[in-house]
């Protein structure tokens, strides 16, 4: 017990001493909600859009009007097709759209007419935006309109409630989601560079000739990162739920145990790769692409799972983060669904309790297999000029 | 009795044979020094003796318990410095102190091992190693809120001890415990370990100094993984100058034959607009300055055509920042140097192209093959594209690196490695060579054939300026400056020199001009 404390104490000493660690704590954590708040948007946005009106008439007038009015459009009137194409490549407008010439007429005879919806393929998301709108103001004009009563009310009236998040505003779980990316780089990178720094600085063969175990070295290293992403857990929370005010309708104890599970799981990870690699700069490198890369790409977070290839859904089931993602989300939005807190939980302990085996086993004792221990470097540390006694 | 016995053991790393067939007993109570050159497999063995390793065949008792199965009932007994002597840079002095005191279950207030061991014969009087003592032995009181990090080579070391002894281990081992040390805290060590230990400790000590493993009871030396010498080095030779002769020549001796470099060597100046300066390395009142506290101060000298300049002093003294200064990688606050008549802050390109520049670690790519190396240099030092090839390809034969050649720097040995950074700095041919501690950490035979080179070298013109903590190594000077707390405090031959402190050998003189300076001072 004494050497696990002594243990413990040292790695919050250097833990406190090294300033990357609280960066990635505390620091980044307050950036990335930042950029998540006022930088990323997946939200409808207002787009601009031209319009062209080959069928001028008091009719046609009004519906150029209602694009004007819309509260999601900004329209710009245009005289020619060819400013329009210009406009277009040049980005001023996401798209246009062009009442033919025979817009009324065909109207005025019950005929169905034809609204020329020009948009930006190169930009899909609001390309989607530019069609949704102007097929939406174009029939609420022509309900409204005096051609309205030559059309048939639709036999199904959609009503549409959002629920969770019912101005369907992305923050709500883009921002909850950026505390799974910190809870990885807790987890994975700052603990990918722990082990092997010990190898590295040869701190580790001194320790193996003491009477520290297994246990004690696995422990910890364990220990200390937990507590750290836990107050950086109760800083993201805070940061979120107090100062961005983004709505929490779960509970804190929930958070903060499947939260932990979490954490233990990712610590795992980070942990396997620096005792298996003992290199700083792999370790690294891996935890980037083995561990941090996934949890951005694959957890559900910024791309849903529903839409990824077979392939890369049955992946995802080895990613944690997928687990804390879908987890956080539910938390921060429905609130306390204990199926998908359970699935969650029990997914994430047991893929906890494989890394922590792993790590266990992993954690050598000797010095078999230690790229450092086969050619000693000489003394890179021993002469240190610059300081003065 | 002993300590260690081992019978026929075996150790293999892929290919390499690290411990061949070895057999040696370590006596109780005695100091044992481990002589050898790299990659001769002493730290190896130290790594097996205490189960670090495990062998591959062979028998191995340490303490009467088999190391490779029982480490957990060893390690209480023993006391292993390794190379890097296992400190955290980013805990303080006192920390460290605190960290191995638990981590060995010592009790910080007496120094002794909370569970001890049955067989230990140490009685409770000898067990008084406190923090109280260690500070005060190693002088470190004064810095034990200090960084590790911060420390300077001779007070890590000091550390590293300190941190080996709790607990007053039965056993103690320490792997080239004095590498890139001055003289006078390898002396401050030899004698922290003498006192620190009582009759009953063994003592195993891998050194690459011999004068050192002179003084011990045993010496043992080890060569491709065999043992090659195992008795007492007085009876090998009386004084530490004839043991090296002796222990080269148990090695397979060193035969001095005329310096292929040397001879392929053909003097001129790169650059400068005086061709006949008298003085092709110059400095002139160097000086360098951090906040309020002089790094260097007042340094002045001048070297002539050929001759061979040594800057000897304690860790910290200033001379690697000397050095700095003078091929222009750090900014002097005030005066300046010259090489061939070229001052280095005003033109330090055209300066430097003149130089040759070995640095005191391996600062070169060590995924790259040595002939990638050369390559690279070559280009670096702006040698012409067509004679790059003939170019590299004269100096690999030269250099005797044919064999290694398509081989990655980093496999190479130590030995290799520093033939090949000289290599890299030979090879445009400079007319100035310098060498910041070039033999650091490299073996006796491998030192001789360096500095058979060098005085070659320097024969044909070549001026050298050379910093080492080998005192032997001072001898090969011409004429030495002698430097402290960023002060030259004597210069002149290692004649002048001995005789101006009354000593007969380059390591007394150092330390009596350093402890005559300081107490002036004080």
């Amino acid at each position: 017990m004494r050497i696990l404390l002594a243990l413990i104490k040292k790695e919050i000493k250097q833990i406190l001493r090294d300033p990357s660690s609280i960066i990635i704590a505390f620091i980044l954590p307050l950036i990335s909600i930042i950029i998540y708040m006022y930088g990323i948007n997946l939200d409808s946005v207002k787009v601009t859009m031209g319009i062209k009106n080959d069928d001028p008439n008091p009719e046609t007038a009004t519906l150029v009007k209602s694009f004007g009015h819309s509260k999601y459009v900004n329209s710009i009137y245009f005289d020619n097709l060819r400013d329009i194409e210009t406009a277009i490549a040049r980005s001023k407008i996401k798209g246009a759209v062009i009442i033919p010439n025979d817009f009324s007429t065909k109207l005025a005879r019950g005929q169905n007419a034809d609204l020329l919806i020009i948009t930006d393929g190169s930009e899909v998301n609001t390309a989607n935006y530019v069609q949704n709108y102007a097929v939406s103001i174009a029939n609420n004009w022509l309900a409204a309109s005096k051609y309205g009563s030559n059309t048939k009310p639709p036999a199904v009236n959609a009503e549409i409630r959002t629920w969770y998040n019912p101005d369907l505003n992305s923050h709500y779980f883009i921002v909850p989601g950026s505390i799974a990316i910190t809870m990885t780089l807790i987890g994975i990178l700052l603990t990918s560079l722990v082990v092997a720094r010990e190898w590295e600085r040869g701190t580790m063969e001194a320790m193996l000739s003491t009477s520290v175990k297994t246990i004690h070295i696995v422990l910890g290293k364990y220990i200390p990162y937990f507590i750290l992403g836990i107050l950086s857990l109760g800083f993201n929370i805070f940061l979120c739920v107090v100062i961005f005010q983004i709505p929490f309708r779960g509970s804190y104890t929930v958070l903060f145990l499947v939260s932990s599970l979490f954490l233990f799981t990712a610590l795992g990870i980070g942990l396997n790769i620096s005792s298996v690699l003992k290199n700083q700069f792999l370790a690294s490198m891996v935890a980037m692409s083995l561990g941090f890369m996934p949890a951005l790409m694959l957890s559900g977070l910024l791309f849903p799972i529903n839409s990824m290839p077979v392939f890369f859904q049955h992946l995802t089931r080895i990613i944690p983060p997928r687990y804390y993602v879908s987890f956080i989300e539910s938390e921060f939005m429905a609130g306390g669904v204990n199926s998908i807190r359970l699935e969650n939980a029990v997914y994430l302990t047991i893929l906890g309790l494989l890394f922590f085996a792993a790590v266990y086993k992993n954690t050598s004792m000797r010095l078999e297999n230690v790229p450092y221990a086969r050619a000693p470097k000489l003394s890179d540390s021993t002469n240190n000029p610059e300081v003065k006694e | 009795m002993n300590t260690v016995e081992i019978k026929s053991l075996t150790k293999n790393f892929d290919k390499i044979t690290a411990l061949n067939n070895l057999s040696l007993n370590i006596e109780k109570g005695k100091i044992t020094g481990l002589i050898g050159a790299d990659g001769a497999g002493k730290t190896t063995l130290l790594r097996t003796i205490i189960g670090l390793l495990i062998p591959d065949r062979g028998y191995i008792r340490t303490h009467g318990y088999n190391p490779a199965i029982q480490k957990d009932k060893l390690t209480p007994l023993i006391g292993y410095m390794p190379q890097k002597f296992g400190l955290y840079e980013d805990l303080t002095v006192i920390e460290n102190l605190t960290l191995y005191a638990d981590l060995k279950g010592v009790n910080i207030e007496t120094g002794t091992q909370a569970k001890k061991n049955p067989l230990s014969t140490l009685t409770k009087k000898q067990e008084n190693n406190s923090f109280e003592k260690m500070l005060e032995f190693t002088k470190l009181a004064p810095f034990k809120d200090r960084l590790a990090g911060a420390l300077s080579g001779g007070m890590k070391q000091k550390l590293g001890l300190a941190c080996t002894l709790l607990g007053n281990p039965e056993f103690l081992l320490l792997d080239e415990p004095s590498v890139g040390v001055d003289p006078i805290s390898r002396k401050d060590l030899m004698q922290m370990v003498r006192e620190m230990i009582n009759p009953e400790t063994t003592v195993l000590w891998s050194t690459a100094y011999l004068d050192e493993a002179h003084s011990f009871d045993t010496a043992v030396v080890i060569d491709k993984g065999k043992i090659i010498y195992e008795g007492n080095p007085h009876d090998l030779a009386a004084t530490p100058q004839e043991f090296e002769n002796k222990v080269i020549e148990l090695m397979g001796g060193y035969k001095q034959e005329p310096s292929k470099i040397a001879e392929n060597y053909e003097y001129k100046i790169i650059s400068g607009e005086k061709t006949n300066t008298t003085c092709p390395v110059e400095a002139d009142n160097l000086e360098k300055k951090y906040g309020s506290f002089y790094a260097v101060k007042n340094n002045s000298f001048c070297i002539k055509k050929g001759e061979i300049f040594g800057l000897l002093g304690p860790n910290g003294a200033g001379k690697s920042t000397s050095f700095k200064m003078m091929c222009g990688l750090a900014k002097p606050t005030g005066g300046t140097a010259r090489i061939m008549g070229i001052d280095i802050t005003r033109d330090p390109e055209k300066a430097r192209s003149n130089l040759g520049y070995m640095a005191q670690k391996f600062s070169l790519y060590g995924s790259l093959t040595v002939k990638e190396n050369l390559d690279f240099f070559a280009s670096a030092y702006g040698i012409k594209f067509k004679n790059r090839a003939r170019k590299v390809e004269q100096i690999i034969d030269v250099f005797g690196l044919k064999d290694y050649q398509n081989q990655k720097s980093e496999e190479l040995p130590l030995g290799l490695k520093q033939r090949l950074s000289m290599a890299c700095a030979l090879i445009h041919n400079p007319p100035v060579l310098f060498l910041d501690e070039p033999t650091s950490g490299v073996d006796v035979l491998t030192r001789r054939d360096f500095w058979n080179h060098i005085t070659s070298l320097a024969k044909k013109g070549v001026t050298i300026l050379v910093t080492t903590h080998f005192m032997d190594e001072a001898e090969y000077c011409d004429r030495i400056s002698l430097f402290y707390h960023g002060e030259t405090i004597a210069t002149g031959t290692p004649q002048e020199l001995k005789d101006k402190a009354h000593a007969k050998t380059m390591e007394d003189t150092f330390i009596t001009l350093i402890k005559e300076s300081e107490d002036t001072n004080t």
